[in-house]
Protein backbone atom coordinates (compact mmCIF):
# COMPACT_ATOMS: atom_id res chain seq x y z
CA UNK A 1 0.00 0.00 0.00
CA UNK A 2 1.49 3.33 -0.91
CA UNK A 3 -0.27 6.81 0.26
CA UNK A 4 -0.51 9.42 -2.55
CA UNK A 5 1.39 12.14 -1.08
CA UNK A 6 4.82 11.32 0.20
CA UNK A 7 6.06 13.35 3.62
CA UNK A 8 8.33 15.84 3.18
CA UNK A 9 12.31 16.06 4.51
CA UNK A 10 11.09 18.56 7.00
CA UNK A 11 8.60 16.04 8.72
CA UNK A 12 10.88 13.25 8.26
CA UNK A 13 13.65 15.43 10.15
CA UNK A 14 11.19 16.23 12.74
CA UNK A 15 10.28 12.82 13.64
CA UNK A 16 13.82 11.95 13.71
CA UNK A 17 14.64 14.40 16.43
CA UNK A 18 11.30 14.29 18.42
CA UNK A 19 9.90 10.72 17.81
CA UNK A 20 6.92 11.41 19.94
CA UNK A 21 5.67 13.92 17.47
CA UNK A 22 3.50 13.71 14.40
CA UNK A 23 1.77 10.26 14.88
CA UNK A 24 0.29 10.85 11.47
CA UNK A 25 4.06 10.50 9.96
CA UNK A 26 4.54 7.43 11.77
CA UNK A 27 1.73 5.77 10.30
CA UNK A 28 2.64 7.41 6.70
CA UNK A 29 6.40 5.61 7.24
CA UNK A 30 4.86 2.68 8.79
CA UNK A 31 3.28 1.96 5.15
CA UNK A 32 5.05 3.65 2.71
CA UNK A 33 8.57 2.11 1.90
CA UNK A 34 9.95 5.15 0.17
CA UNK A 35 9.17 7.31 2.72
CA UNK A 36 10.87 4.71 5.01
CA UNK A 37 13.60 4.68 2.94
CA UNK A 38 14.30 8.25 3.29
CA UNK A 39 13.84 8.38 6.85
CA UNK A 40 16.72 5.20 7.32
CA UNK A 41 19.10 6.87 4.94
CA UNK A 42 18.91 10.45 6.89
CA UNK A 43 18.77 8.11 10.31
CA UNK A 44 21.61 6.29 9.13
CA UNK A 45 23.57 9.48 8.31
CA UNK A 46 22.65 11.41 11.16
CA UNK A 47 23.15 8.53 13.92
CA UNK A 48 26.80 7.97 12.84
CA UNK A 49 27.58 11.55 13.03
CA UNK A 50 25.86 11.53 16.33
CA UNK A 51 28.08 8.29 17.34
CA UNK A 52 31.37 9.25 15.93
CA UNK A 53 31.39 12.94 17.13
CA UNK A 54 30.18 12.01 21.09
CA UNK A 55 32.86 9.23 20.69
CA UNK A 56 35.37 11.71 19.64
CA UNK A 57 34.84 14.14 22.50
CA UNK A 58 34.48 11.19 25.26
CA UNK A 59 37.68 10.29 24.05
CA UNK A 60 39.55 13.59 24.37
CA UNK A 61 37.72 14.06 27.93
CA UNK A 62 38.46 11.18 29.21
CA UNK A 63 37.88 10.93 33.11
CA UNK A 64 41.02 12.60 34.48
CA UNK A 65 40.84 15.21 32.41
CA UNK A 66 37.01 15.84 33.60
CA UNK A 67 38.78 15.43 36.88
CA UNK A 68 41.11 18.06 36.58
CA UNK A 69 38.53 20.22 34.88
CA UNK A 70 36.59 19.84 37.85
CA UNK A 71 39.01 20.92 40.01
CA UNK A 72 39.71 24.03 38.08
CA UNK A 73 36.77 25.05 38.33
CA UNK A 74 36.34 24.66 41.93
CA UNK A 75 39.51 26.55 42.57
CA UNK A 76 38.29 29.55 40.48
CA UNK A 77 34.84 29.44 42.59
CA UNK A 78 37.01 29.50 45.37
CA UNK A 79 39.51 32.40 44.65
CA UNK A 80 36.74 34.70 42.22
CA UNK A 81 39.36 36.82 39.56
CA UNK A 82 38.62 40.44 41.19
CA UNK A 83 38.03 43.31 38.53
CA UNK A 84 41.31 44.76 37.50
CA UNK A 85 41.85 48.49 37.26
CA UNK A 86 43.62 49.95 34.41
CA UNK A 87 46.07 53.19 35.52
CA UNK A 88 45.23 55.27 32.39
CA UNK A 89 48.76 57.22 32.20
CA UNK A 90 47.50 61.01 32.39
CA UNK A 91 45.65 60.26 35.67
CA UNK A 92 48.67 59.68 38.33
CA UNK A 93 46.87 61.05 41.23
CA UNK A 94 43.88 58.74 41.09
CA UNK A 95 45.91 55.57 40.79
CA UNK A 96 45.08 53.32 43.56
CA UNK A 97 48.03 51.71 43.42
CA UNK A 98 49.87 50.39 46.04
CA UNK A 99 53.00 51.16 45.15
CA UNK A 100 52.23 54.80 45.39
CA UNK A 101 50.69 54.38 49.16
CA UNK A 102 54.35 53.06 49.79
CA UNK A 103 56.67 55.97 48.58
CA UNK A 104 60.19 56.21 48.19
CA UNK A 105 61.24 54.60 51.48
CA UNK A 106 59.56 51.12 50.66
CA UNK A 107 61.33 51.19 47.16
CA UNK A 108 64.33 51.27 49.26
CA UNK A 109 63.15 48.65 51.30
CA UNK A 110 62.93 46.60 48.24
CA UNK A 111 65.68 46.89 46.70
CA UNK A 112 67.70 46.38 49.50
CA UNK A 113 65.71 42.92 50.17
CA UNK A 114 66.34 42.20 45.74
CA UNK A 115 70.26 42.98 46.77
CA UNK A 116 69.91 40.63 50.24
CA UNK A 117 68.24 37.68 48.11
CA UNK A 118 70.55 37.73 45.46
CA UNK A 119 73.59 37.59 47.71
CA UNK A 120 72.48 34.73 49.63
CA UNK A 121 71.64 32.77 46.36
CA UNK A 122 75.29 33.88 45.21
CA UNK A 123 76.78 32.53 48.45
CA UNK A 124 74.48 29.17 48.21
CA UNK A 125 76.26 28.15 45.22
CA UNK A 126 79.37 28.82 46.22
CA UNK A 127 78.87 26.74 49.11
CA UNK A 128 77.28 23.82 47.37
CA UNK A 129 80.33 23.68 45.60
CA UNK A 130 81.40 24.35 42.00
CA UNK A 131 78.05 24.27 39.21
CA UNK A 132 77.17 20.79 38.17
CA UNK A 133 78.52 19.88 34.93
CA UNK A 134 76.15 18.77 32.16
CA UNK A 135 77.37 15.10 30.40
CA UNK A 136 76.36 14.62 26.77
CA UNK A 137 74.27 12.22 28.32
CA UNK A 138 72.20 14.43 30.63
CA UNK A 139 71.25 16.78 27.67
CA UNK A 140 67.60 17.25 27.05
CA UNK A 141 66.33 15.38 24.06
CA UNK A 142 64.63 17.02 21.76
CA UNK A 143 61.10 17.55 21.90
CA UNK A 144 59.14 15.07 20.54
CA UNK A 145 56.56 15.86 17.66
CA UNK A 146 54.03 14.15 18.95
CA UNK A 147 53.03 14.89 22.50
CA UNK A 148 52.54 12.30 24.93
CA UNK A 149 48.99 11.97 27.21
CA UNK A 150 51.42 12.47 30.00
CA UNK A 151 53.06 15.46 28.33
CA UNK A 152 49.51 16.91 27.63
CA UNK A 153 48.40 16.45 31.41
CA UNK A 154 51.95 17.80 32.47
CA UNK A 155 50.97 20.74 30.20
CA UNK A 156 47.42 21.18 31.42
CA UNK A 157 48.39 21.13 35.07
CA UNK A 158 51.30 23.56 34.20
CA UNK A 159 48.46 26.08 32.68
CA UNK A 160 45.97 25.67 35.40
CA UNK A 161 48.83 26.72 37.73
CA UNK A 162 49.68 30.06 36.03
CA UNK A 163 46.37 30.52 35.32
CA UNK A 164 45.46 29.99 39.05
CA UNK A 165 48.32 32.24 39.90
CA UNK A 166 46.56 34.97 37.58
CA UNK A 167 43.84 34.96 39.44
CA UNK A 168 44.97 34.92 42.90
CA UNK A 169 45.40 38.45 44.32
CA UNK A 170 49.14 39.89 43.97
CA UNK A 171 51.24 37.92 46.05
CA UNK A 172 53.66 39.54 48.70
CA UNK A 173 56.31 37.95 47.31
CA UNK A 174 55.85 39.59 44.26
CA UNK A 175 55.53 42.94 45.49
CA UNK A 176 59.43 43.99 46.26
CA UNK A 177 60.00 43.22 42.36
CA UNK A 178 56.80 44.68 41.63
CA UNK A 179 58.03 48.36 43.43
CA UNK A 180 61.13 48.47 41.38
CA UNK A 181 58.94 48.83 38.05
CA UNK A 182 59.01 51.93 37.13
CA UNK A 183 55.13 53.33 36.04
CA UNK A 184 54.41 55.62 32.73
CA UNK A 185 52.76 57.96 35.06
CA UNK A 186 55.20 58.51 36.89
CA UNK A 187 57.81 59.30 34.71
CA UNK A 188 58.53 62.92 33.81
CA UNK A 189 57.60 63.60 30.19
CA UNK A 190 60.12 65.41 27.83
CA UNK A 191 59.13 66.78 24.75
CA UNK B 1 22.67 20.25 54.10
CA UNK B 2 21.32 17.46 52.56
CA UNK B 3 22.93 14.37 51.32
CA UNK B 4 22.82 13.83 47.11
CA UNK B 5 20.41 11.68 46.60
CA UNK B 6 21.70 10.68 42.69
CA UNK B 7 23.43 8.80 40.70
CA UNK B 8 26.32 10.71 39.76
CA UNK B 9 27.90 8.17 37.00
CA UNK B 10 26.16 8.11 33.92
CA UNK B 11 25.07 11.72 34.74
CA UNK B 12 24.02 12.89 30.85
CA UNK B 13 21.95 10.11 30.75
CA UNK B 14 20.21 10.43 33.92
CA UNK B 15 19.58 14.05 32.83
CA UNK B 16 18.14 13.35 29.53
CA UNK B 17 15.58 10.90 31.27
CA UNK B 18 15.22 12.75 33.64
CA UNK B 19 11.54 13.28 34.50
CA UNK B 20 10.70 17.40 34.23
CA UNK B 21 8.20 17.13 36.76
CA UNK B 22 6.90 19.87 39.62
CA UNK B 23 6.78 19.77 43.11
CA UNK B 24 4.17 21.06 45.00
CA UNK B 25 5.88 24.48 45.65
CA UNK B 26 5.74 24.88 41.88
CA UNK B 27 9.67 23.71 41.56
CA UNK B 28 10.72 21.64 38.89
CA UNK B 29 11.49 18.40 41.10
CA UNK B 30 14.84 17.25 39.09
CA UNK B 31 17.97 15.79 40.41
CA UNK B 32 20.20 18.95 39.12
CA UNK B 33 17.66 21.35 40.07
CA UNK B 34 17.47 20.16 43.44
CA UNK B 35 21.16 20.38 43.68
CA UNK B 36 21.10 24.00 42.22
CA UNK B 37 18.29 24.71 45.11
CA UNK B 38 20.68 23.47 47.93
CA UNK B 39 23.12 25.71 46.43
CA UNK B 40 21.66 28.78 46.23
CA UNK B 41 20.13 28.11 49.52
CA UNK B 42 23.85 27.45 50.69
CA UNK B 43 25.29 30.93 48.76
CA UNK B 44 22.40 33.44 50.22
CA UNK B 45 22.84 31.22 53.76
CA UNK B 46 27.18 32.28 53.51
CA UNK B 47 27.59 28.83 53.89
CA UNK B 48 30.02 28.82 51.17
CA UNK B 49 32.39 25.75 52.18
CA UNK B 50 29.33 23.57 51.91
CA UNK B 51 28.27 25.63 48.54
CA UNK B 52 31.39 24.48 46.77
CA UNK B 53 30.74 20.89 47.86
CA UNK B 54 27.70 20.91 46.80
CA UNK B 55 28.49 22.79 43.26
CA UNK B 56 31.14 19.78 42.69
CA UNK B 57 28.27 17.36 42.57
CA UNK B 58 26.00 19.85 40.25
CA UNK B 59 29.31 20.00 37.60
CA UNK B 60 29.68 16.16 37.72
CA UNK B 61 26.07 15.75 36.68
CA UNK B 62 26.35 18.39 33.98
CA UNK B 63 30.33 18.09 33.31
CA UNK B 64 30.21 15.12 30.44
CA UNK B 65 26.76 16.37 28.47
CA UNK B 66 28.69 20.28 28.48
CA UNK B 67 31.62 18.95 27.09
CA UNK B 68 30.08 16.90 24.53
CA UNK B 69 27.97 20.29 23.13
CA UNK B 70 30.91 22.43 23.84
CA UNK B 71 33.27 20.76 21.63
CA UNK B 72 30.69 19.74 18.80
CA UNK B 73 30.18 23.50 18.64
CA UNK B 74 33.47 25.15 18.63
CA UNK B 75 35.29 22.06 17.00
CA UNK B 76 38.13 22.54 19.54
CA UNK B 77 38.70 20.75 22.48
CA UNK B 78 40.98 23.70 24.35
CA UNK B 79 38.37 26.52 23.49
CA UNK B 80 35.46 24.03 24.70
CA UNK B 81 37.22 23.27 27.69
CA UNK B 82 37.12 27.09 29.18
CA UNK B 83 33.63 27.53 27.60
CA UNK B 84 33.36 24.49 29.92
CA UNK B 85 34.81 26.35 32.63
CA UNK B 86 32.92 29.35 32.41
CA UNK B 87 30.19 28.20 31.97
CA UNK B 88 30.12 26.51 35.06
CA UNK B 89 32.16 29.62 37.12
CA UNK B 90 29.34 31.62 35.70
CA UNK B 91 26.43 29.71 37.15
CA UNK B 92 28.57 29.97 40.54
CA UNK B 93 28.66 33.39 40.04
CA UNK B 94 24.91 33.67 39.68
CA UNK B 95 22.91 30.90 41.05
CA UNK B 96 20.80 33.47 43.66
CA UNK B 97 19.44 34.79 40.38
CA UNK B 98 18.79 30.54 39.31
CA UNK B 99 14.81 30.75 39.01
CA UNK B 100 13.46 27.46 40.92
CA UNK B 101 10.72 26.91 38.61
CA UNK B 102 12.46 26.49 35.40
CA UNK B 103 14.72 23.43 34.99
CA UNK B 104 17.92 24.16 35.89
CA UNK B 105 19.91 22.53 33.08
CA UNK B 106 17.71 24.90 30.81
CA UNK B 107 19.28 27.34 32.54
CA UNK B 108 22.86 26.32 32.54
CA UNK B 109 22.88 25.38 28.66
CA UNK B 110 21.55 28.87 27.84
CA UNK B 111 25.03 30.08 29.47
CA UNK B 112 26.50 27.19 27.83
CA UNK B 113 25.71 28.10 24.38
CA UNK B 114 26.44 31.93 25.02
CA UNK B 115 29.94 31.06 26.07
CA UNK B 116 30.16 28.97 23.31
CA UNK B 117 29.24 31.86 20.90
CA UNK B 118 31.43 34.41 22.90
CA UNK B 119 34.76 32.19 22.37
CA UNK B 120 33.61 31.36 18.85
CA UNK B 121 33.43 35.17 18.10
CA UNK B 122 36.71 35.62 20.15
CA UNK B 123 38.46 33.30 18.29
CA UNK B 124 37.56 34.25 15.23
CA UNK B 125 39.17 37.55 16.50
CA UNK B 126 42.06 36.76 17.23
CA UNK B 127 41.96 33.36 14.62
CA UNK B 128 43.33 31.01 17.25
CA UNK B 129 43.11 27.52 16.69
CA UNK B 130 45.25 25.86 18.91
CA UNK B 131 44.41 22.35 19.08
CA UNK B 132 41.31 21.45 16.01
CA UNK B 133 39.01 18.72 16.53
CA UNK B 134 40.83 16.55 13.96
CA UNK B 135 44.04 16.68 15.94
CA UNK B 136 43.08 16.20 19.03
CA UNK B 137 40.76 13.15 18.55
CA UNK B 138 42.94 11.84 15.60
CA UNK B 139 43.44 8.58 17.85
CA UNK B 140 39.89 8.62 18.83
CA UNK B 141 37.96 8.68 15.68
CA UNK B 142 36.77 5.10 14.56
CA UNK B 143 36.11 1.92 16.54
CA UNK B 144 39.00 -0.70 17.31
CA UNK B 145 37.81 -3.09 14.67
CA UNK B 146 37.72 -0.89 12.16
CA UNK B 147 40.18 -1.10 9.35
CA UNK B 148 43.03 1.99 8.97
CA UNK B 149 41.18 2.69 5.69
CA UNK B 150 38.10 2.96 7.23
CA UNK B 151 39.53 5.12 10.42
CA UNK B 152 41.19 7.67 7.84
CA UNK B 153 38.21 7.55 6.19
CA UNK B 154 35.73 8.34 9.39
CA UNK B 155 38.84 11.05 10.21
CA UNK B 156 38.01 12.71 6.93
CA UNK B 157 34.46 12.58 7.09
CA UNK B 158 34.43 13.76 10.92
CA UNK B 159 36.76 16.57 9.82
CA UNK B 160 34.21 17.57 6.99
CA UNK B 161 31.06 17.85 8.62
CA UNK B 162 33.49 19.50 11.62
CA UNK B 163 33.88 22.00 9.19
CA UNK B 164 30.60 22.50 8.08
CA UNK B 165 29.28 22.51 11.32
CA UNK B 166 31.65 25.90 11.97
CA UNK B 167 30.65 27.43 8.83
CA UNK B 168 26.66 27.13 10.41
CA UNK B 169 25.36 30.86 11.30
CA UNK B 170 25.25 31.13 15.10
CA UNK B 171 21.24 29.95 15.96
CA UNK B 172 21.61 27.36 12.95
CA UNK B 173 24.80 25.83 14.89
CA UNK B 174 23.35 26.10 18.18
CA UNK B 175 19.86 24.15 17.49
CA UNK B 176 21.68 21.40 15.96
CA UNK B 177 24.39 21.07 18.80
CA UNK B 178 21.91 20.79 21.01
CA UNK B 179 19.55 18.43 18.86
CA UNK B 180 22.14 16.02 17.47
CA UNK B 181 24.94 16.42 20.03
CA UNK B 182 23.04 17.35 23.42
CA UNK B 183 20.09 14.68 22.99
CA UNK B 184 17.38 17.55 23.28
CA UNK B 185 14.30 17.53 21.16
CA UNK B 186 13.32 20.66 19.23
CA UNK B 187 10.72 21.39 21.76
CA UNK B 188 12.97 21.48 24.96
CA UNK B 189 16.15 23.79 22.37
CA UNK B 190 12.99 26.33 22.30
CA UNK B 191 13.08 26.23 25.87
CA UNK B 192 16.56 26.58 26.27
CA UNK B 193 17.25 29.41 23.53
CA UNK B 194 14.12 31.62 23.89
CA UNK B 195 12.78 30.88 20.19
CA UNK B 196 9.07 29.47 19.50
CA UNK B 197 9.10 25.24 18.54
CA UNK B 198 8.41 26.19 14.70
CA UNK B 199 11.44 28.78 14.47
CA UNK B 200 13.67 25.96 15.97
CA UNK B 201 12.24 23.19 13.63
CA UNK B 202 13.05 25.52 10.44
CA UNK B 203 16.98 26.04 11.81
CA UNK B 204 17.52 22.05 12.10
CA UNK B 205 16.10 21.60 8.40
CA UNK B 206 18.31 24.37 7.30
CA UNK B 207 21.34 23.54 9.31
CA UNK B 208 20.57 19.60 8.23
CA UNK B 209 20.57 20.58 4.88
CA UNK B 210 23.54 22.28 4.72
CA UNK B 211 25.19 19.83 6.58
CA UNK B 212 23.81 17.00 3.79
CA UNK B 213 26.33 17.03 1.94
CA UNK B 214 28.79 15.98 4.29
CA UNK B 215 26.44 13.26 5.48
CA UNK B 216 26.69 11.80 2.75
CA UNK B 217 29.83 11.64 1.65
CA UNK B 218 30.19 8.39 4.68
CA UNK B 219 26.77 6.93 3.67
CA UNK B 220 27.82 6.52 0.01
CA UNK B 221 31.19 5.53 1.45
CA UNK B 222 30.23 2.74 3.98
Amino acid sequence: MRPAEHLTDERILARYFDPSSDADAEIHLFRCSACAARRDELAGALDADHDRTVAAADAYFSAPRLERQRTAILQKVAHPRGARVLVFPGAPAATPSIVRTMGMYSRWTAAAAVLLISVSAGTGLLWNGPLHVTRSSDRLQPASVFATASGQDQEDTALSEIDLALVRPQTAELLALDALTPRAGEQPINP
Amino acid sequence: MSTPDIALVGSADVLSSNARRADVRGRVDSADSRVARDIKALVSAGEMTAAHERFADLITLHQRRACRIAMSYLGNAADADEAVQDAFVKVFQHIVTYREDLPFDQWFTRILINRCIDRQRSRARHDLRLVPLGDATTQAVGRPQDSPERKALGRQWRAAVSTEVARLPDRQRAVFTLCQYGGRSPAEVAQVLGMREATVRVHLFRAVHRLRAALEVWREAR
